[in-house]
């Protein structure tokens, strides 16, 4: 572990770990649906830039995101630049929610991303509907925004620990 | 409440405007270029086409690249279950080959009956163009149902293009790339596809649902007691895009009586698609083709014309006289294993009727015993009343059936 600490390019990697897992996430069209149950599906690019941006690292910047947003579109066939919006809402989520708590706690941070997502979904499910006539099933969306929303209090778990494991506060 | 007011307002605009620290783009800035994306994406414009064309090249390839370790994972896990089911698929597959393979020599000849019929009708034949290409990228999204395929428009694809896995409709092509394009499946609740409900020939639009299942929309109640489950769902061929008759699935769980939604069940199971073939479906009409040919060489044409469709047809019937033949033959089996069976159980019947014979001849020697025992205990108690004595007339001699009429009657003389 001394190693992987004085190693920078290590280092370096395991500080880029998330965004490299973003964009794993959004080329893979990760939706942890492999047992097949009708409905479950997880948007872990929602939890990823949540927690991230919350913690306002900088090698998650607001363009990688926006490129990430690109990419989800391009791969799952929404029109283009739509996530890239959804995911720059929930980044200006973050930012206010940063600049108005000042404890943040799991509790807080978790209610306030149930609220966020639930926004992003409705303005996706509006724009999609509305703007694009693209059919969507409200219920896989509404399911989508639940299971999410439970799954993220184990991800931000794991998220804080190696948070708390690779940076300092220096880095943000 | 000015104050909470002045507070939001700080907040959002310090969200919305600054750079956060490290950030080299501001949210809004970047929100706007989002917007600006969103709206130009709808132009048809070429410049705009190709921009986005070529982003969709460089981002599949990369999905593919990034999906590979994760498709190597779920191929594996699919060898093995394969692997473990292996016996009894083979025997399934084994019974289903036979099946089919006595079905395709009737569903030649309804082939051809149909071709003659669509001549006969004055309809248009239709030519195929096929492009075979591989799925690059097969990933479920839970709001839409698609696929990528590694062929574009430098192959001749174009969109509105049919998307068959072996002979069954999956999908068709709704955006094209230069070298890739996307596939909308069946599946995806945006498709709608023109269908027929056989038997009965009625015709509705087969909507997706999201799911691995598809519903019958724009049909009559009226209709619903004509459906039983397992009817059969066909391309029906309204808009020209997809030629009739392409199979697609069947119905299942449906009770005309209770049910209100009609569930269709596809043939292709969309999960383990690798490769599928692209199909053009183009018209040509042959009325007037037909017509010139006949007029300008009636007579050496005919034969011309004629022998391969006689060909094609005595072909057809060695065929059916070779699935009569072999009716003919299992019928005759059949029946000698019948007579084999009823000689059989005439031998059976005969050897019971022995076995009765000698059980009935057990019994009557029972009886025979039964009334002797009778007549000895008898013979013991009044045998001496009945046997004639020296110095008496009274009494029988021992043996004389007198003697046993008098020991039967108990002694009395």
């Amino acid at each position: 572990m001394s190693y992987l600490k004085k190693s920078g390019f290590l280092k370096h990697i395991f500080k880029s770990a998330p965004l490299i897992i973003l964009f794993i996430a959004v080329l893979n069209e990760f939706d942890a649906n492999y047992f097949g149950i009708p409905f479950l599906s997880v948007n872990l690019a929602f939890i990823l830039i949540f927690f991230w941006t919350l913690k306002n690292i900088e090698q998650f910047g607001y363009g990688y995101i926006f490129l990430a947003g690109i990419i989800n579109d391009v791969v799952t066939g929404s029109p283009l630049g739509l996530s890239s919006f959804l995911y720059m809402l929930i980044c200006v989520a973050t930012a206010y929610f940063r600049k108005i708590t000042l404890r943040p706690n799991i509790t807080k941070d978790w209610l306030f991303f149930l609220i966020t997502i639930s926004c992003v979904n409705s303005i996706y499910y509006i724009i999609s509907s509305y703007f694009f006539d693209v059919s969507i099933d409200y219920r896989f969306l509404l399911t989508n925004n639940i299971a999410t929303f439970l799954i993220f209090f184990l991800f931000y778990i794991i998220f804080n620990a190696y948070y708390k494991k690779f940076f300092r506060k220096s880095d943000v | 409440m000015n104050v909470s007011r002045d507070d939001f307002v700080i907040a959002i605009r310090s969200a919305f405007l600054k750079k956060q620290t490290k950030q080299k783009f501001s949210l809004l800035s970047l929100i706007t270029l989002s917007i600006i994306i969103l709206i130009l994406s709808n132009f048809d414009y070429k410049i705009i086409k190709t921009v986005r064309s070529g982003i969709n090249e460089i981002i599949y390839r990369g999905s593919f690249v990034i999906s590979a370790p994760e498709k190597i994972v779920k191929n594996l896990n699919t060898e093995i279950r394969n692997h473990f089911g292996l016996y009894s698929n083979s025997k399934k597959m084994e019974k289903e080959l036979n099946e089919y393979r006595s079905q395709k020599i009737s569903l030649d000849i309804l082939k051809f009956e149909n071709q003659k019929f669509r001549q006969q009708l004055d309809d248009y034949l239709i030519s195929t163009e096929i492009v075979f290409s591989k799925i690059i990228i097969d990933n479920k999204s839970p709001f839409l149902r698609s696929i990528v395929i590694n062929k574009g428009s430098r192959d001749g694809i174009k969109s509105g293009m049919a998307v068959l896995d072996q002979q069954y409709l999956v999908g068709k092509v709704i955006e094209v790339n230069f070298g890739t394009s996307r596939v909308l499946l069946l599946s995806d609740i945006n498709s709608n596809i023109p269908i027929t409900i056989s038997p009965g020939n009625l015709l509705a639009i087969a909507t997706g649902t999201g799911k691995d299942k598809a519903k019958v929309n724009f049909l009559k109640k009226t209709h619903f007691d004509k459906i039983t489950n397992d009817s059969l769902v066909y391309s029906s061929g309204t808009g020209g895009l997809i030629k009739s008759g392409v199979p697609i699935g069947r119905i299942i769980n449906f009770d005309s009586k209770i049910d209100e939604d009609i569930n269709i069940e596809f043939f292709s199971d969309f999960s383990q698609l690798q490769y599928v073939s692209v199909v053009a479906f183009d018209k040509v009409e042959t009325k007037v083709t037909e017509k010139i040919d006949l007029e300008t060489s009636e007579t050496e044409n005919d034969e011309d014309i004629e022998l391969p469709t006689l060909k094609k047809k005595l072909d057809l019937l060695i065929k059916e006289k070779e699935i009569n033949d072999q009716i003919t033959n299992k019928i005759k089996i059949e029946n000698e294993n019948l007579k084999s069976q009823l000689s059989n159980s005439q031998i059976e019947i005969i050897n019971r009727q022995q076995i009765i014979e000698k059980q009935n001849k057990i019994i009557k020697s029972h009886n025979i015993d039964k009334d002797e025992l009778n007549f000895l205990r008898l013979n013991l108690e009044y045998g001496e009343r009945c046997r004639k004595k020296t110095f008496s007339k009274k009494g029988f001699k021992v043996g004389t059936p007198e003697y046993k009429n008098c020991v039967l009657k108990k002694g009395r003389l």
